[in-house]
């Protein structure tokens, strides 16, 4: 009874601090984005229009209204879970964000996948030749891949496989052909991360104390690999992961830009670079929202691999 | 344990491999996709008129497939503020007149005008026997619903300001229609070429809730609205009772894709038929490849530098010449633009009425020099450059080689590279001095095939920025009245006149940095026969058939 | 202490990371001497040109040396990484330590306020921000230092924690000394080596973020060299002139790569302690 208690004690608290941080958010972009200069109406009227109808416009979007009224607005439409209209494109900006999020979530996912796939056993592989020449090429492969800059990584693929070899798309969506550049793009970042952590904290938990524990208790070397030792490896693993999607999250702008991946980072962008306020405060708020559950399900998952893992 | 570790190594070195085998091999078993549509081997389905060719070839694709750059916001046939999206609701609604590529002004679905002696009421007799998408007759009702609609404040119309002389559209007769005007505006009949007719029938039905998202058989035009997937395509199909005749297509897909070498891609795997704006840098590579064609048009775009005519030392008008001699437009056309312009001789587009040809400003920046010298400045100044960023071809790269030309005759140039908003911010809510630079590139895209277009707007005293086009604060009298007088003159020779002397003395007073018309290139496989390119961006699909 | 810093000079990897670093630190110095052009001055005629004798890395597309923009860019690139490094690591650090000090209330609030900008991909506050101010090379050290602070305040914050517990700290408060000095002559050298490998680190990731800015178009305005910049103008001259991508993209990661492997190994060193 009383670890579930306080398992959810803990999990109302991190709800309320994480609606405490989303309204911050918001506020923070509300200020921001009505401060960049420009227009959202005249934008959307086109260059030529003549003043009368850009303040018709500007009606319309209700920008009229004095700022700390359209705050007020904005948030108890928050509250009833509206996002509003897009000033762009006239239809809720919910839709529009649902339409390219997807996207967005199958590059992350693939290339996590990916990148656990093939990282997790190059760690193993390089712990168990720890020293050794297999190991000096998977550290510095790891090294090297932290340090390569994504967008840089992503034009030379491009340069080698589209454009010298004809063999996959430059860039865009619709067949899973599409998929394969952005997804090893991201992988390879990834997987340097990957490799190198999970080749640590092997070794490290293969030291650790409750190995010989075991040894001494007589358990079978496969068991005591298994059970503890991997178990306890994983666990910066998946912390590596969680933060990695965020990251994954927060880089999608510059991926999908260039791969010309139809994704809600150009969608965020996009909207930045047309004044479109309710877009941008809805995605920005979306993405928020994503990554703050991506780290509240790591740290469960950290509960369920080792449950000695206090709460709070 | 080392031995139970090296064990379960062993097992992940498998799994590495072969995941990366998958991941490698994948590309090579998918099937490379070829034109994948639909190959019917019959010829034509010719329905009721046949004013197609008897002797074309058999049509092999049903389906025609366009990649486009930009996705619409509306398709509300008046709302548009792109010339893509405008060209595609030209394929489903149709104006009264239009232009062809030598910009002579053909009636379309007028047959007729006349003027009367006053210049006010300009009467249109319409085409008989043509119907809308939906039925209802093309009429004079369907004329006076459209036009009222324009004028009415509460529905969203971007070029109202092409309007401003329309005071109220009366009904004659059946097929007759009276526009009447606020004032003598002879450029009048021009404007008309921009407005899509629609019907009345289908304006109720959709009402101003639907009209910009479905706009079901709203026009006169050959295809029909199908469906629009935001962010994905737009679909048209084949209307079978166009007065024209039908086209060879049974549908037309417009695949939204934003990026140019993703849409070059895609032409080049075949998976669309026709790309709008492949990049620009890939054309010689295109020019050169087997199976595809390029189609490439000067665009009535002009590209120039404003000039503010009312700061410091670009007050005096030796300064602005000798910024014009100080850059080698040709260099810059051949080695920025990729020879994707032609050089501007005008601000007015050669193939409409009023043009004037004047002596271009050829490189010389020892002239500039000595003229920077003469007016008194023999060590140059500082100057701010604005320029926006992916909107136009091109155009940072063109305000870094506009700032090099300068720094050579001793100008600074600092550039100052807003995104699109805050550049529209800057041009026109400014006034000459507070405006935060001195040169601004920017490119006019006039729709009205008419010197009045261009010159009114952009260089009458009247239209000071802020609000207004006038954004070079430019002030002369003697050009203000022949805009002026041009407007109202009803006589075409007269007009002429008036039009040859204004551009000679703009072109005299450099208000601008003269520089080029963009040029406009369409790309499409070989197979795709009877497009026709127009000088204002726009093209034609009616001939259009892919053997 | 000092110990560990001998160790690290010692390792052949750090040695050859060291000597990439300073030689690219020469480069920013000595760039009139060393630069064979003028990384400004344009020749149309000779765009896109491919490497050659006289222009070892080639020309851009408005026919500038690639080889002087590298050299010059190298300033450009150094400046904002030390600079942004150096704002955004004492702006964290101060919080971290005040955060992790003190305790309750101004922990709470420093939290909040580290959570809202860890919440926010730091690309797009970057971006939004380099609207409002308009691009300049302060607006991009700005930009790339808010996304460094969040990260020291936190581990900064950590190691606070740990210290703050020590029994010589405690004694020193129990003698009154005041809270101030404490911070500065007990806490923070405790802290040190873990934050310099933070930092070595950080000016790495730095050059990352800044050069991102950069590629997005966003970063220090044309026509400075700036390597990200010269990037994300490439891009669309993939296909024409592909060598117009490479040595920026080369150079960047050489600087990355070296900030790393330093840093890495410090905290290898740390931690075999």
């Amino acid at each position: 009874m009383e670890p579930v208690l306080s398992a959810l004690k803990y999990f109302f608290y991190r709800l309320l601090t994480l609606a405490i941080t989303l309204v911050g958010l918001v506020t923070l972009i509300f200020i921001l984005i009505r401060s960049i200069p420009g227009d959202p109406a005249r934008v959307l009227a086109g260059m030529m229009a003549s003043e009368e109808d850009v303040n018709l416009i500007r009606e319309q979007l209700g920008l009229n209204q004095p700022i700390y009224i359209q705050y007020f607005i904005y948030l108890k439409n928050l509250f009833t879970f509206n996002l509003g209209v897009s000033f762009r494109t006239d239809s809720p900006v919910i839709n529009e964000i649902m339409a390219r999020l997807p996207n967005t979530l199958l590059l992350a996912v693939t290339s996590t996948c990916l990148a656990v796939i093939l990282g997790v056993p190059l760690g193993v592989i390089a712990a168990s030749r720890k020293g050794g020449k297999l190991d000096l090429l998977l550290s510095t492969f790891s090294i090297a891949g932290i340090s390569l800059p994504i967008y840089w990584l992503g034009l030379i693929l491009i340069l080698i496989f589209s454009v010298e070899f004809r063999l996959l798309p430059a860039g865009g969506s619709g067949t899973p052909l599409h998929l394969i550049l952005p997804t090893v793009t991201i992988a390879l970042y990834l997987m340097a991360f990957i490799v190198k952590i999970t080749k640590a904290s092997v070794i490290d938990s293969m030291e650790k104390n409750y190995v010989i524990t075991a040894k001494s208790k007589g358990l079978s070397e496969r068991t005591i690999l298994y059970r503890h030792v991997l178990k306890n490896a994983l666990i910066p693993v998946v912390t590596i992961v969680g933060l990695q999607f965020g990251a994954l999250l927060g880089g999608a702008v510059i991926t999908e830009t260039i791969f010309a991946w139809p994704g809600l980072g150009r969608l965020i962008v996009d909207s930045i670079n047309s004044r479109d306020y309710p877009m941008v405060q809805g995605s920005i708020f979306i993405f928020a929202l994503l990554y703050a559950l991506v780290n509240l399900a790591t740290d469960i998952l950290y509960t369920l691999i080792d449950p000695r893992v206090r709460l709070k | 344990m080392r031995k139970a570790l090296n064990k379960l190594a062993a097992v992940a070195a498998v799994v590495v491999i072969v995941a990366a085998a998958l991941v490698f091999l994948l590309p090579q078993l998918q099937p490379t996709p070829t034109s994948s549509t639909t190959t019917s081997t019959s010829t034509t389905s010719t329905s009721t008129t046949s004013t197609t060719t008897s002797s074309s070839p058999p049509v092999t694709q049903k389906v025609l497939r366009i990649a486009i750059g930009i996705d619409a916001d509306t398709l509300d046939p008046h709302a548009q503020t792109t010339t893509l999206i405008s060209n595609i609701m030209s394929f489903m609604t149709e104006p009264l007149f239009y232009y062809n590529e030598k910009g002579e002004l053909i009636p379309y679905l007028a047959e007729s005008y006349t003027v009367s002696s006053d210049g006010l009421k300009v009467t249109v007799v319409l085409k008989k026997g043509i119907k809308f998408q939906d039925g209802y007759p093309l009429n004079a009702t369907a004329v006076k619903v459209t036009f009222d609609r324009l004028l009415n404040p509460k529905v969203k119309v971007p070029s109202r300001y092409l309007l401003d002389a329309l005071n109220s559209t009366d009904i004659i007769d059946q097929y007759t229609v009276r526009f009447n005007l606020k004032y003598p505006y002879a450029p009048f009949v021009r404007t008309l070429t921009t407005w899509y007719v629609i019907s009345p029938l289908a304006y109720q039905k959709l009402g101003e809730e639907n009209i910009g998202k479905t706009p079901i058989n709203l026009g006169t035009g050959p295809l029909k609205f199908k469906e629009w997937v935001k962010g994905d395509r737009i679909v048209l199909s084949r209307f079978d009772g166009y007065w024209g005749g039908p086209v060879k297509f049974e549908e037309v897909v417009f695949k939204i894709v934003p990026e140019a070498q993703t849409r070059e891609a895609m032409l080049l795997s075949g998976e669309v038929d026709i790309v709008y704006q492949p990049p620009p840098a890939d054309l010689p590579k295109l020019n050169n490849t087997a199976g595809v064609k390029l189609a490439i048009n000067p665009s009535t775009r002009v590209m120039t530098v404003n000039i503010n005519t009312q700061r410091g030392p670009l007050k005096d008008v030796r300064v602005r010449q000798a910024l014009n001699y100080a850059i080698d437009k040709n260099a810059l056309i051949k080695n920025v633009l990729f020879n994707l312009a032609t050089i501007a001789d005008s601000p007015v587009y050669p193939a409409f009425f009023g043009y004037s040809p004047q002596k271009v400003y050829e490189y010389n920046p020892e002239k500039a020099k000595q003229l920077l010298a003469e007016a008194g400045y023999p060590n140059g100044f500082k100057l701010t450059l604005m320029v926006p960023t992916g909107r136009y071809l091109f155009d940072r790269q063109v305000g870094e080689a506009i700032q090099a030309y300068l720094s050579k005759v001793g100008i600074t140039v600092e550039l100052y590279t807003p995104d699109w908003p805050t550049f529209v911010q800057n041009l026109l809510y400014s006034n000459y001095t507070s405006a935060p630079w001195d040169l601004c590139y920017v490119g006019y895209g006039m729709t009205t095939p008419d010197a009045d277009a261009v010159l009114y707007p952009v260089f009458h005293s009247s239209q000071w920025a802020p609000g207004k086009f006038n954004t070079m604060f430019y002030k002369n009298e003697r050009v203000d009245k022949l805009l002026d007088d041009a407007r109202r003159e009803v006589d075409e020779k007269k007009r002429l006149q008036m039009y040859a002397e204004a551009q000679s003395i703009i072109w005299e007073e450099c208000p601008w940095i003269f520089l080029y018309f963009q040029n406009f290139v369409l790309a499409h496989s070989d197979k795709v026969h009877g497009v026709v390119v127009y000088p204002y961006e726009t093209f034609d699909l009616r001939w259009v058939y892919v053997s | 202490m000092s110990e560990q810093y001998v160790r690290l000079i010692k390792s052949k990897r750090v040695q050859i990371c060291l000597f990439i670093i300073l030689s690219f630190i020469f480069m920013a110095l000595f760039a009139d001497l060393i630069s064979p052009y003028d990384p400004l001055e344009t020749d149309l005629s000779k765009s896109c040109k491919p490497p050659s004798i006289e222009h070892l890395l080639g020309t851009d597309e408005l026919g500038r040396d690639i080889l002087s923009r590298i050299i010059y860019g190298s300033r450009l690139t150094l400046t904002i990484s030390f600079l942004a490094t150096a704002l955004g690591a004492v702006t964290g650090i101060f919080f971290g330590v005040v955060s992790g000090y003190f305790g309750g209330a101004v922990d709470t609030i420093i939290q909040r306020i580290t959570e809202i900008l860890l919440a926010l991909p730091g690309f797009l506050l970057a971006i939004m921000f380099v609207a409002i101010m308009g691009s300049s090379l302060w607006t991009v050290i700005i930009s790339v230092s808010i996304s460094i602070i969040p990260s020291f305040i936190r581990m900064v914050r950590g190691l606070t924690l740990q210290v703050r517990e020590l029994e010589y700290v405690l004694a020193a408060k129990q003698l009154g000394v005041n809270n101030v000095k404490i911070m500065f002559k007990h806490i923070i050298p405790n802290v040190s080596p873990t934050i310099i490998a933070q930092i070595t680190l950080n000016l790495g990731t730095s050059i990352l973020f800044a050069s991102g800015l950069g590629f997005l178009g966003i970063g220090v305005p044309p026509p400075a060299p700036e390597w990200g910049t010269m990037l994300g103008t490439g891009r669309a001259y993939i296909f024409y002139a592909p060598h117009l991508i490479i040595s920026p993209g080369l150079s960047i990661f050489l600087l990355v790569l070296s900030f790393n492997i330093i840093g890495d190994r410090l905290g290898e060193i740390i931690a075999s302690k």
